[in-house]
């Protein structure tokens, strides 16, 4: 049992009600990762004797990269048979909290415990994202991974994956650290230390708040108007056509390339390398293409142009450090 | 009517089915040869060489690729009609499933023909059945006049509003494709009443559409997926009215047709023998030898297989002591072939009893199904307190295979 928590957050409950837990991500965060790494917990536990059943279950849309996802774990003591995606949630976990907001509190009850990956106060943080009078965990994932990771993206899950044993008692440093180094063996031993040690940084820096006594805003999510079948056009066909670039997806981008145009040579290296067309671009007097900047409407954030410019001219900034 | 609106034309199912999509004023023939069904489309270029036919034809690297065409041809709002068969059929499985989503109404001819392996050109239903929930309508011919029928009521029954799916025309391989029979045509005068009728096929979403356009292809996440496909529910369900209207319109102004069921000797009989295609002429020829030989005993052919004419066949069977369904299909550790499924699945819940139900697999492969194997059935009907505990499919006429 870990020193650090003032109560025990929660306990694994039976069959009938199994613990509920979603991953608020997005994709190449490393939150399906966490979440099976979780159920790796969970099947360790039950060698140990004590029978334990875990799911951990992703829910995708046609997008990978930077679209939002979410990742469902139940855990329970009796053996799991069901499979449809929890509407109660006990853990709602937030690892990149620019996700819209709506959806964010979906399926919390008065005793679900949020766990947010911010640099922000917990109360801040549930202010801003209306989040209600709720138990609230933050850890500064992010930039923890971006210390102790050493890689150009971030990481944030085995951080995010410290912290979440102060909600659950029952995982252990040694335990944690055992499953860190059988998932990463592979990888060789550095990956298998810095993970350890972003998840230890992850647990001794977490912030508790008890929020449940304050008047923190509670936003209600309106669910979607339901289609009827005759709402839906003949073979689905959509009325409008040549429309792509109404779907803004450079809301997907955990991080914001910034353009040097003193460093710029004008090379066109990043336009080609764009998957989304957006490095804007335009004739100049003299008759060449010139780069003008980036379309933060459409950028998802993929790095490509960082990759292929020769000149270092663009470089990655968190997007939640550029507000 | 008094005026003559036909001509005698003797032929074969694939010039059949080739005049029909000439007389129905098809925009787009999208092929890749196939026996038997490759005669189609040379009818069809040889009648677009003679300016005959004022369409499109496209003969193409492979049926995916032809049946491509046909549905992109489909979504800009042409009349289309893809002639294939068995491998060329598997090969396009994508599309044909596609087609009924998108809401293609597509006439596929289909000169059905048995699937490798063992390889074999010759008649039988398995190149059909795995698209028989696809979602698109089915017709079953007996002859190759059926097939030119059909061809053309598919074409109507496809383009209504109500309806927008695909239409399959399924002929047996070499029993209809081609052999050739007398047959009736319209006329100049039928074929320009029936154009009349036909109209052009307005697409209410098409992609070229240049006031409205519409983009197709998009994705459906769990949240609507059941609701799109449960529009082809309602689709089918339209389909047996507009069947009515558009075959009692063929039948009063140029010849009559079957659309649903055809019936033989079925009012007074205690059994009934049910099948389709070509091989109902053996199981009427043989009714015919029971009957006078006191047997009480009657055939039913289903002429559309989907939808499949639940009420009809309930309303005609009830009261039946026993019914063998004789099915031109194959099943492997399945209890029933397809369309014995089907017959089953229609009969269940009956208010005063269902009546005994037994499923044979027959004339696989173009093998020849006699009409004393069939009497053998009729005798066997007798007995069918004795099928209690076995409700497998017994195949007819294999060598040392099991006996009736």
């Amino acid at each position: 049992m870990n020193q650090k928590a003032k109560e025990p957050y929660l306990e694994i409950q039976s069959g009938k009600t199994p613990t509920t837990i979603v991953w608020h991500a997005r994709g190449n965060q490393g939150a399906v990762g966490a979440s099976a790494i979780l159920t790796s917990l969970i099947a360790e536990l039950a060698e140990k004797g004590e029978y334990y059943d875990a799911t951990s279950a992703p829910i995708f849309g046609a997008a990978k990269e930077g679209e939002p996802i979410r990742v469902y774990n139940r855990i329970s003591k009796d053996p799991i048979e069901v499979f449809y995606t929890p509407t109660e949630l006990d853990v709602i976990v937030i690892v990149d909290p620019t996700i819209n907001r709506g959806i964010l509190t979906q399926g919390a009850h008065k005793n679900t415990v949020y766990l947010i990956n911010t640099n922000k106060t917990p109360e801040e943080i549930a202010r801003e994202l209306k989040l209600g009078p709720r138990r609230v965990v933050t850890v500064d994932a992010t930039g923890i991974a971006k210390k102790e990771l050493q890689t150009k993206r971030s990481h944030p899950n085995t951080t995010i994956l410290g912290a979440l044993i102060l909600i659950f008692p029952f995982f252990t440093l040694e335990l944690m650290n055992k499953i860190i180094e059988t998932t990463y063996e592979e990888k060789g031993h550095k990956v298998v230390s810095t993970n350890q040690n972003a998840m230890i940084r992850g647990f001794a820096e977490a912030v508790e708040f008890d929020g449940r006594e304050t008047d923190i805003p509670w936003e209600e999510n309106t669910p979607p108007k339901k289609l009827a079948w005759y709402d839906i056009l003949p073979g689905a066909s959509i009325p409008a056509t040549g429309n792509f670039s109404a779907n803004k997806t450079g809301t997907w981008r955990t991080e914001r390339p910034i353009l040097d145009l003193e460093k710029c040579i004008h090379c066109l290296s990043c336009s080609q390398a764009c998957n989304d067309d957006s490095i804007l671009t335009r004739f100049g007097t003299d008759g060449l293409e010139k780069v003008i900047g980036i379309d933060y409407d459409h950028c998802k954030g993929c790095a490509a142009c960082v990759t292929v410019c020769p000149n270092k001219a663009i470089h990655m900034v968190p997007e939640t450090e550029t507000k | 009517m008094n005026d003559k609106k036909y001509v005698i034309l003797p032929g074969d199912g694939n010039l059949m089915a080739a005049t029909a999509i000439v007389h129905a004023d098809t925009d787009v023939v999208a092929v890749y040869q196939i026996t038997p069904s490759t005669q189609v489309s040379e009818h069809i270029a040889e009648k677009k060489r003679t300016g005959e036919f004022a369409g499109e034809v496209r003969v193409l690297h492979g049926e995916i690729e032809a049946y491509t065409a046909c549905y992109t041809a489909s979504q800009c709002g042409a009349r289309v009609a893809g002639p294939s068969c068995s491998q060329g059929l598997l090969y396009a499985s994508e599309l044909l499933h596609a087609m009924p989503g998108a809401r293609c109404p597509i006439v596929i001819l289909a000169a059905n023909r048995e699937v490798s392996a063992p390889i074999n050109i010759h008649a039988g239903h398995s190149d059909v059945m795995p698209f028989r929930d696809s979602g698109a309508v089915m017709f079953f011919a007996k002859n190759a006049q059926e097939v030119y029928d059909f061809t053309l009521l598919a074409f109507k029954i496809g383009e209504d509003k109500r309806v927008q799916l695909p239409v399959w025309v399924n002929y047996d391989g070499f029993e209809i494709s081609h052999t050739t029979v007398i047959n009736k045509i319209l006329n100049e005068q039928g074929v320009k009443e029936l154009r009349e009728y036909l109209g052009t096929y307005e697409r209410p979403c098409s992609m070229l559409n240049m006031e409205h356009p519409h983009a197709t292809g998009g994705l459906v996440l769990p949240n609507a997926f059941m609701e799109a496909k449960y529009a082809l529910v309602q689709a089918m369900q339209n389909v047996p009215k507009v069947m009515e209207e558009v075959s009692d319109f063929y039948s009063k102004n140029f010849w009559p047709v079957h659309s649903f069921v055809e019936e033989y000797e079925l009012q007074d009989a205690e059994y009934a023998i049910i099948t389709m295609g070509s091989r109902f002429g053996t199981v009427k020829e043989a009714v015919k030898r029971a009957r006078a030989n006191g047997e009480k005993v009657g055939a039913l052919r289903i002429v559309s297989f989907r939808p499949f004419p639940v009420a009809k066949v309930r309303d005609l069977l009830d009261g039946k002591k026993a019914v063998a369904v004789l099915d031109r299909s194959g099943v492997y550790g399945s209890p029933m072939s397809p369309l014995c499924e089907n017959v089953a699945g229609s009969l269940i819940n009956m208010p005063f009893g269902s009546p005994f139900v037994r499923g044979f697999v027959d004339s696989l492969g173009g093998r020849v199904l006699t009409v004393e194997q069939v009497l053998e059935i009729i005798q066997s009907l007798k007995h069918h307190e004795r099928w209690n505990d076995d409700v497998r499919s017994t195949w007819v006429g294999v060598e040392k295979g099991d006996t009736i």
